[in-house]
């Protein structure tokens, strides 16, 4: 999302992995049970440039990784979807499916994968709804 | 390009987004965006397309942001008919047997939101 230029890391701004990971769990912890980052934390957080590999090891089994991001070298906590996000996109993935040549267009999620179960809601209303609205293009 | 928002993000914060989707880095050719206000049993969608100058969005609606937003027990009559051409692009064929438009049926979604919200 951001198109800030990468900012080149230097040695001097990296603490020691431990301290970065006792940060990022401290930080994590409360996300996962909160929901919600302050902006102290994501300050904290922010003034750490960090690694692809480290990244991968900071968010390693994490149930909440695929919130969080590495941009720029930077760790980024992503709002937690709330319910009914998903039974929405996937009516919505449902929708289009129908629609394009799936041999042309690859579907991705969070981390590239998407769902091969449909929602059932989604396939039995699109089946029986029979009303015919007024279409208007803008 | 598919975005849901429930409650997170704000109109600003969903069309600074979608401005950067069409960045000059990305491919992005279409956006499509329903927007949930549970408290208020409120909701948007929209579409953007890359605009003219080839960053940024073009939106298309025909629904308004707040305090004017769409209340979800309102049916709403409305399809967004966006054009094949720009979902596949200049370079793709369009396979002979497609609909000439990608149609977003503004009524399913609101019927779905209330199937799972009322």
């Amino acid at each position: 999302m951001s198109q800030r230029k990468p900012k080149k890391a230097s040695k001097s701004e990296y603490g020691s992995f431990d301290e970065l990971a006792k940060m990022f769990n401290d930080i994590y912890r409360r996300f996962y049970q909160s929901h919600k980052v302050s902006s102290e934390e994501i300050q904290e957080i922010s003034t750490r440039l960090v690694e692809l590999h480290e990244f991968e090891r900071l968010t390693e089994h994490k149930q909440y990784a695929r919130y969080i991001s590495l941009m720029d070298g930077r760790i980024i906590f992503h709002e937690i979807p709330n319910a009914p996000h998903g039974q929405i996109i996937d009516c919505l993935v449902f929708s289009i499916n129908s629609q394009i040549d799936r041999t042309k267009f690859m579907g991705a999620v969070d981390n590239g994968r998407i769902p091969q179960i449909l929602s059932l809601l989604c396939r039995l209303y699109l089946r029986y709804t029979s009303h015919k609205p007024v279409i208007k293009t803008t | 390009m598919l975005e849901v928002a429930i409650n997170n993000e704000s109109p600003r914060q969903l069309i600074d987004y979608a401005n950067k989707y069409f960045s000059a880095l990305s491919s992005v050719r279409v956006w499509i965006a329903v927007k949930v206000w549970l408290a208020g049993k409120k909701f948007w969608v929209g579409w953007g397309e890359r605009a003219p100058a080839g960053t940024g969005v073009t939106l298309h609606t025909t629904m308004a942001w707040p305090p004017d937003h769409s209340d979800i027990a309102t049916p709403v009559n409305t399809v967004y008919n966006i054009p094949m051409q720009l979902i596949y692009g200049p370079d793709i064929q369009i396979p002979p047997n497609a609909p000439p438009t990608l149609d977003i049926n503004v009524e399913e979604i609101r019927a779905l939101i209330v199937a799972l919200l009322l």
